[in-house]
C-alpha cells in the first residue's frame, strides 16, 4: 500500500518533518529484524514523546494504515517485518527510566527503556530486575514483553508478564487503558503479553524490581546422558529447591563450545548443567548440599563449584560465547526456540539432533533445563538457496517435533511470520479461530502488527478438536444446543462466590476429577469442578501441595474465574475452556514458557464466566508444603470497559454466557 | 575533472579473530542480531536504525547486492558515514567481531569522502610523506599559537565558520606548551639509536607534538627499561583512515622493511604509546591477507608489536596520584584493543584498589584518532555524556589509552567539570 501525500503531511505535522522517513534506505532498514524476514514498510516515523503516540494511532486508525511498533528489532521470528507496509513505529527514543521506588519494589519506564540499562541503575541500589533474555544488553522491556521473552532465571522468578506490575496500554483505535494483573475482570495484561504488538502498543510500564541476592554461587555439573541431567533437575525442583537458573548443553555444542572459548568444559560429558543458586549463604551451604547428592545420585561424572568470581566469570563465558562459536562458522544463525514438558527433554532433543543430522545442517543445541525451552542454532549461509531450504525444513521439523511431545513451537521468541505455519499443527483450528476473533475484537480492521501469529488459510491446515472426555463433550453440546436456541447461560461452579439465582444455570458439577499428579514434572491437571479443598487433601495424599488458599470452599474454576487467589493464577500453565458457541479450545499444558498464540489462561481468568466455561486447569505443584493461610481475594464488581465488550461481542455476540457480578453487562 | 565513480570492489581483506575476509563477505557475516546497537554513540544520539552499527551494516551490503542506488541516496549514506567514529565498540559487542569500522572506511573510500577539512588533510599528510617540511611548518605555527593569532582569530570571529572550526578545536585541545619529543630527548641527551637496542619505539604523534607531558613519561618508562631505537617512520594509519589506500599500503610495506632491516634475525618487539596505532599495526596480517609476499612478514611484526601497557609496573609503586576514584576509557579506533584494555584494568586495580571504577556497561567513549576535529554538534554532545559520566561517578581522574582521547576528554573535562582530569595511561607512573 502507499500512503498518500496528505497523511504524511499530518504525519509530518504530527512528529515533526524530520521524524518521518521515507526514503528507500529507511524503508530497507526498518523492515527486518534478527530472523530472515525482509518486508519494507511506506514510511519510518520516529517517536520522541510519548505523549503523541494517542494521536499517532488515532491518525493511523482513520486512516486505516497498518503499523509496527518496532523496539531494539532482536526477535528471531520476523515479528517486527511490515508484512503489509503501512508505517513502522520506531520507538527507540523513548527508553527513559521515570522513576525507580526500591521501597515499594517497582519501576516506571518508557516503552523502550533498555532491560540492561534497568539492571544497571538498579545494581548500584541493590536491587535487580528478575527476567534476563539473553539479548537483555539490548533489547527492551515492552519488546520483551510483548514477546513475553523471559531468559534463565523465570524458572525461579517468573515470567516476564509476572514480573510486570501495569502498563499504559493503547489500542488500536487509539484509546488508552492502565492494565493490571489484579484489576477486576479479565487479565488483559497477562493476555497482551506476548501478543507481539498485534493488539496494540504499549505506552508506559510499571515493572517489579526485586533485592538483589547477597550470594550466587555457579556450579558445574556434567552427566552420562542428558536424561540423566534432566532427571536431577526435576529431583531439585522436586525437592523445592528451585535455582536462579540451571543452563545445559548436550555434547556437540559442548566440545564447539570449548574449542572456541575454553571455558574448561570436560569435552567428553553427554550432558552438562551450569547450575545458580542465590540467597543467602547459610541457605546457599545448604542447597548446594542437597544439589551435589542429587548430582551424585544421577550418575554424574564431575560435580564443582567455582570459588572464585573468575572462576564463575569463566563458567559462564562459554555459554554466553555459544551464539559467538556458532556465528563465527557461517554467515548466518537461524536461533530455533520450542518448548516441551521438562520429562520430554531427552527424548525430545535426541529427536531434535535426529532432524538436524537427517537435513544435513550444523548446529548446536543448548537449553534452559528447568523450564523445558531449547535453542537450536543452526548455521548456515543464505546465499545457498539449498542449505537455507534445509534449515528452513529441519526448523520446521523441530517445532513439530516440540509438538508432538506436547510441547510448544515458541518459549520467549514469539511466532511472528516465521512460525506462522506451524501454528496449525500445535492448535485446534477452534483454538485459532478464538485467536482471530481475540484479534479482531481490539482491532476490528487489522492495522497493529498485521498478518503476524494467527496462520493464513487455518481452517483447512488445521485439525478439529480432538477432545475425548465425555463429560467435557457433554457440556460442549448442552452450550452448542443453548447458542443454537439463543438460551442465556450462567456459568456455576458450587455457586458460592458468584452467587446466581438463576433458572440457566450451567453447572461444573460434572467436572469433578483430578486427571494427573505428575510428579516428574511437578504438574497437575485437574477438571474446573474440582473443590479447592478435595484438591489440597489429594494433593497431600500424593505428597504433593499447590499455592492455593485452603479457607476457599469453591471449585478450582471458580477460584480463577473469579481472581481469588493472585498467586495460584500465575502457577496456570495449561487451560481447557468451552466458549458460548461450544467450541472447545485448549492452550498451553505442562508448559513452564509458552509464547506461541494469545495467552487464554490469563484471558479466562477473572472472566466470571462472561466468555466462556473453563473445563480443565493445568498448574505448578510442589513436593515441599506450601502456605495456605492467605485468604481468598473479596470479589469485585467489574464494570465492563471497552476491551470487555469488544471481546465479548466477538465471543458471544447473543450476550448468551450471563455473569451477576459484571456491572452494566446487558443482560 | 572526471568524476570517481561509485564502486566497492576492491582487493583488499578485512576481519578480525575470524581471518581476512573481502568487503561483501565480511558484511554477509552480519547476523543483525543487534548486540551492537547500544555500544554505537553515534546511535544513541540519533536513535534511528541507519545510525546502528547494523544499519551501517546493512547499507553497505545493500549497495554491494545493488539493491539501493548509491545516487539517489547519497545525502543520508554521506551523513551515516560521516557520524561513525570508527570507534570499535560495535566491533567488540559483535558475536562475530565483525570490522564494522573497515566497512565504513570502505564506503568511504568509495565514496571518495575523507571529512578531513583539506589544510588540515594536507598538513597531517606531510608528517608522513615530508616529515621534515612538516616539522618546518610546525614551528612557525607554535609560535604564531604562543603570539596570540588563535585567540585573535577566535575574538575576530572567524573561528567560528564551519571550515574553520576544527582550529578553534585544535585549539582547544593541544596544550599550550607543547614541546616536540625530538627536543626533549635533545634536552635530556637522551640516544635513542644504541647499537645494543632491545626494543624499537614507535611515537605516538601525541607524544612527538602534541603532549609533552606524555612524551617525558614513555621515556621515564623507557629509561628504566631496556635500549631502545626510536622509529620515526609512519605507520600508515592516518592514510588508511582519511587519504589513500594504497600511499598507507606503501608506508606500512616501509615500515616491515625498515622493521625487518633493524631487528634481523633478533626479531625485535615493537612498541608504542598510541593505542591507535597498536590495533592498526596488530591487523596488518589481515590488511596484508592479499598480498601472499608480504602476509608473512606481517604476521611475524605483528606478533611482535607491544602497547605500553605491557611495559608499565603492575605492582603499586608512588602513583602520582592515588587519592581519588580513578577510571579507564579503552576509547579505540577501527579495532577494539581488548587485551590492552584487560592489562590496563589490571594495572589500574593493582594501582588503585578499590578506587578503581569499573566502566563496563556505560555509554562511557572519547573520540579517539583525531576525528573530532570534524564533528561539530556531535562531537560535544558526546563530550557532555562523558563529563555527565564522569562527575555522576565523582570520578577524579581518567587514564585514557589513546593520547588524543586524553586531550580530547582533559579539554572538555577543563571546560565542565574540572575537579577530573584525564591523561594518558603511560602518565600513571609518578612524572618525571
Amino acid at each position: 500500500m502507499r500512503i498518500s501525500p496528505r497523511v504524511l503531511k499530518e504525519l509530518q505535522r504530527l512528529l515533526g518533518p524530520e521524524n518521518i522517513l521515507t526514503d528507500e534506505i529507511s524503508l530497507a532498514l526498518n523492515g527486518y529484524d534478527c530472523s530472515q524476514s525482509r518486508h519494507r514498510p511506506d514510511a519510518v516515523a520516529t517517536v520522541h514523546n510519548a505523549a503523541l503516540l494517542e494521536p499517532l494511532v488515532c491518525l493511523l486508525a482513520r486512516e486505516k494504515i497498518p503499523f509496527v511498533p518496532r523496539a531494539a528489532a532482536t526477535n528471531h521470528a520476523g515479528s517486527c517485518a511490515a508484512v503489509q507496509g503501512g508505517v513502522v513505529l520506531n520507538l527507540n527514543p523513548l527508553d527513559q527510566i521515570y522513576q525507580i521506588d526500591t521501597a515499594r519494589g517497582f519501576a516506571d519506564t518508557a516503552p523502550c527503556a533498555v532491560t540492561g540499562d534497568l539492571q544497571a541503575a538498579l545494581a548500584p541500589l541493590g536491587f535487580f530486575y528478575a527476567p534476563d533474555p539473553a539479548s537483555e544488553k539490548v533489547s527492551t522491556l515492552s519488546g520483551n514483553l510483548a514477546q513475553n521473552a523471559s531468559g534463565a532465571r523465570c524458572l525461579k522468578y517468573g515470567n516476564t508478564s509476572d514480573n510486570t506490575l501495569n502498563i499504559e496500554f493503547i489500542s488500536p483505535s487509539g484509546e488508552t487503558f492502565v492494565l493490571r494483573h489484579d484489576a477486576p475482570g479479565p487479565d488483559w495484561l497477562g493476555l497482551i503479553a506476548g501478543s507481539e504488538g498485534t493488539l496494540g502498543l504499549i505506552k508506559r510500564l510499571r515493572v517489579k524490581i526485586l533485592p538483589a541476592p547477597k550470594h550466587v554461587k555457579t556450579f558445574l555439573a556434567t552427566f552420562p546422558s542428558l536424561a540423566a541431567s534432566v532427571q536431577t533437575v526435576s529431583d531439585l525442583v522436586a525437592r523445592g529447591l528451585i535455582p536462579r537458573c540451571v543452563e545445559a548443553m548436550d555434547q556437540i555444542t559442548t566440545r564447539a563450545v570449548e574449542d572456541f572459548a575454553h571455558a574448561g568444559y570436560p569435552k567428553d560429558a553427554q550432558a552438562l548443567l551450569i547450575i545458580e543458586l542465590d540467597g543467602d549463604i547459610k541457605h546457599i551451604k545448604q542447597d548446594a548440599q542437597t544439589l551435589e547428592e542429587l548430582c551424585r545420585q544421577n550418575g554424574c561424572d564431575t560435580f564443582a563449584a567455582a570459588r572464585t568470581e573468575a572462576e564463575r566469570e569463566k563458567l559462564w563465558r562459554g555459554r554466553r560465547a555459544a551464539y559467538s562459536a556458532m556465528a563465527a562458522l557461517a554467515p548466518n544463525v537461524a536461533v530455533g526456540d520450542g518448548t516441551v514438558p521438562r520429562s520430554e527433554l531427552p527424548r525430545a532433543l535426541a529427536q531434535v539432533r535426529w532432524v538436524i543430522d537427517r537435513c544435513g545442517v550444523t548446529a548446536s543445541l543448548l537449553f534452559h533445563a528447568g523450564d523445558g525451552n531449547f535453542h537450536p542454532q543452526i548455521v548456515f549461509d543464505v546465499r545457498n538457496p539449498d542449505q537455507t531450504r534445509r534449515v528452513s525444513r529441519a526448523l520446521h521439523e523441530i517445532l513439530q517435533t516440540c509438538v508432538r511431545f506436547g510441547g510448544t513451537v515458541s518459549g520467549e521468541h514469539g511466532i511472528g511470520v516465521e512460525k506462522r505455519a506451524v501454528m496449525a499443527c500445535q492448535y485446534s483450528r477452534e483454538t485459532l479461530r478464538l485467536f482471530q476473533k481475540i484479534k479482531h475484537a481490539f482491532d476490528p480492521d487489522n492495522l497493529a502488527n498485521p498478518s503476524k501469529i494467527i496462520p493464513i488459510g487455518f481452517e483447512e491446515k488445521a485439525s478439529p478438536c480432538t477432545e475425548t472426555d465425555p463429560e467435557v463433550l457433554a457440556l460442549s453440546s448442552e452450550i452448542k444446543r443453548r447458542f443454537m436456541q439463543k438460551t442465556p447461560s450462567v456459568i456455576a461452579g458450587s455457586n458460592s462466590r458468584l452467587k446466581s439465582a438463576s433458572t440457566h444455570i450451567l453447572s461444573a458439577a460434572p467436572l469433578h476429577r483430578i486427571l494427573e499428579i505428575d510428579k516428574t514434572n511437578y504438574m497437575a491437571v485437574a477438571q474446573a469442578g474440582v473443590k479447592v479443598q478435595d484438591l489440597l487433601a489429594e494433593l497431600k495424599m500424593q505428597g504433593a501441595d499447590a499455592k492455593l488458599p485452603k479457607s476457599y470452599t469453591g471449585t478450582l474454576g471458580g477460584l480463577v474465574a473469579s481472581k481469588a487467589a493472585a498467586e495460584f493464577i500465575s502457577q496456570i500453565t495449561g487451560l481447557q475452556a468451552i466458549l458460548p458457541n461450544g467450541d472447545v479450545v485448549e492452550y498451553g499444558g505442562k508448559l513452564m514458557k509458552n509464547a506461541a498464540g494469545y495467552n487464554l489462561c490469563r484471558l479466562f481468568t477473572g472472566s466470571a464466566g462472561a466468555l466462556g466455561m473453563i473445563t480443565k486447569l493445568t498448574f505448578k505443584i510442589y513436593a515441599t508444603a506450601q502456605d495456605h493461610t492467605a485468604k481468598p481475594q473479596p470479589l469485585l464488581s467489574f464494570t465492563p470497559d471497552n476491551l470487555f465488550r469488544a471481546v465479548k461481542k466477538e465471543l458471544d455476540p447473543d450476550g448468551l454466557f450471563r455473569t451477576p457480578v459484571f456491572e452494566g453487562e446487558k443482560k | 575533472m572526471k568524476k570517481k565513480k561509485f564502486s566497492l570492489s576492491s582487493p583488499l581483506r578485512v576481519g578480525g579473530p575470524a581471518g581476512a575476509r573481502s568487503l561483501k563477505e565480511s558484511v554477509d557475516y552480519c547476523t543483525r542480531c543487534n548486540a551492537c546497537v547500544q555500544s554505537c554513540p553515534s546511535y544513541l544520539l540519533h536513535r534511528e536504525e541507519a545510525y546502528s552499527p547494523r544499519g551501517r551494516n546493512q547499507i553497505v551490503r545493500l549497495l554491494a547486492e545493488r539493491k539501493i542506488k548509491f545516487t539517489s541516496n547519497a545525502p543520508l549514506i554521506k551523513d551515516v558515514t560521516r557520524t561513525c567514529l570508527l570507534c570499535a565498540r560495535c566491533t567488540a559487542a559483535c558475536a562475530g567481531a565483525l570490522p564494522m569500522a573497515d566497512h565504513v572506511l570502505a564506503l568511504r573510500r568509495a565514496a571518495g569522502w575523507n571529512f578531513l577539512p583539506a589544510p588540515l588533510k594536507m598538513f597531517l599528510r606531510l608528517h608522513g610523506t615530508r616529515p621534515k617540511i612538516f616539522e618546518r611548518l610546525l614551528a612557525p605555527l607554535r609560535l604564531l599559537r604562543r603570539l596570540g593569532l588563535v585567540r585573535l582569530l577566535r575574538i575576530s570571529g572567524l573561528l567560528r565558520l564551519s571550515a574553520l572550526q576544527w582550529i578553534r578545536h585544535a585549539d582547544d585541545i593541544v596544550p599550550r606548551r607543547g614541546r616536540s619529543l625530538q627536543k626533549i630527548l635533545k634536552k635530556q641527551k637522551i640516544n635513542l639509536s644504541p647499537e645494543n637496542a632491545d626494543i624499537l619505539y614507535l611515537p605516538s604523534f601525541e607524544a612527538q607534538y602534541l603532549n609533552a607531558e606524555q612524551a617525558r613519561c614513555i621515556l621515564h618508562l623507557l629509561k628504566s627499561k631496556s635500549p631502545c631505537i626510536l622509529l620515526n617512520i609512519p605507520s600508515g594509519l592516518f592514510e588508511y583512515i582519511y587519504g589513500d589506500l594504497a600511499l598507507s599500503l606503501a608506508q606500512a610495506k616501509q615500515l616491515l622493511t625498515v622493521w625487518n632491516k633493524l631487528a634481523g634475525k633478533r626479531k625485535l618487539p615493537v612498541l608504542t604509546d598510541s593505542i591507535e596505532v597498536y590495533g592498526f599495526l596488530k591487523h596488518f596480517p589481515v590488511l596484508f591477507a592479499a598480498y601472499p609476499s608480504w602476509h608473512k612478514r606481517a604476521a611475524a611484526f605483528a606478533a611482535k608489536v607491544l602497547f605500553v601497557t605491557d611495559l608499565l609496573p603492575t605492582r603499586p609503586t608512588e602513583t602520582a596520584a592515588a587519592d581519588g576514584l580513578c577510571a579507564l576509557d579503552a576509547s579505540s579506533v577501527l579495532y577494539p584493543a581488548e587485551d590492552a584494555a584487560a592489562k590496563a584494568r589490571k594495572i589500574l586495580k593493582t594501582h588503585f584498589g578499590k578506587n578503581f571504577v569499573e566502566c563496563e556497561y556505560s555509554r562511557f567513549v572519547t573520540l579517539a584518532g583525531g576525528l573530532a576535529f570534524v564533528r561539530g554538534a556531535q562531537t560535544q554532545e558526546t563530550a557532555l555524556e562523558n563529563v555527565k559520566d564522569v562527575a555522576r561517578r565523582q570520578i577524579t581522574q581518567v587514564y585514557c589509552l589513546s593520547g588524543l582521547a586524553a586531550l580530547e576528554l582533559d579539554a572538555a573535562l577543563r571546560r565542565h567539570y574540572p575537579q577530573a582530569r584525564a591523561r594518558h595511561i603511560v602518565q600513571m607512573q609518578a612524572e618525571p
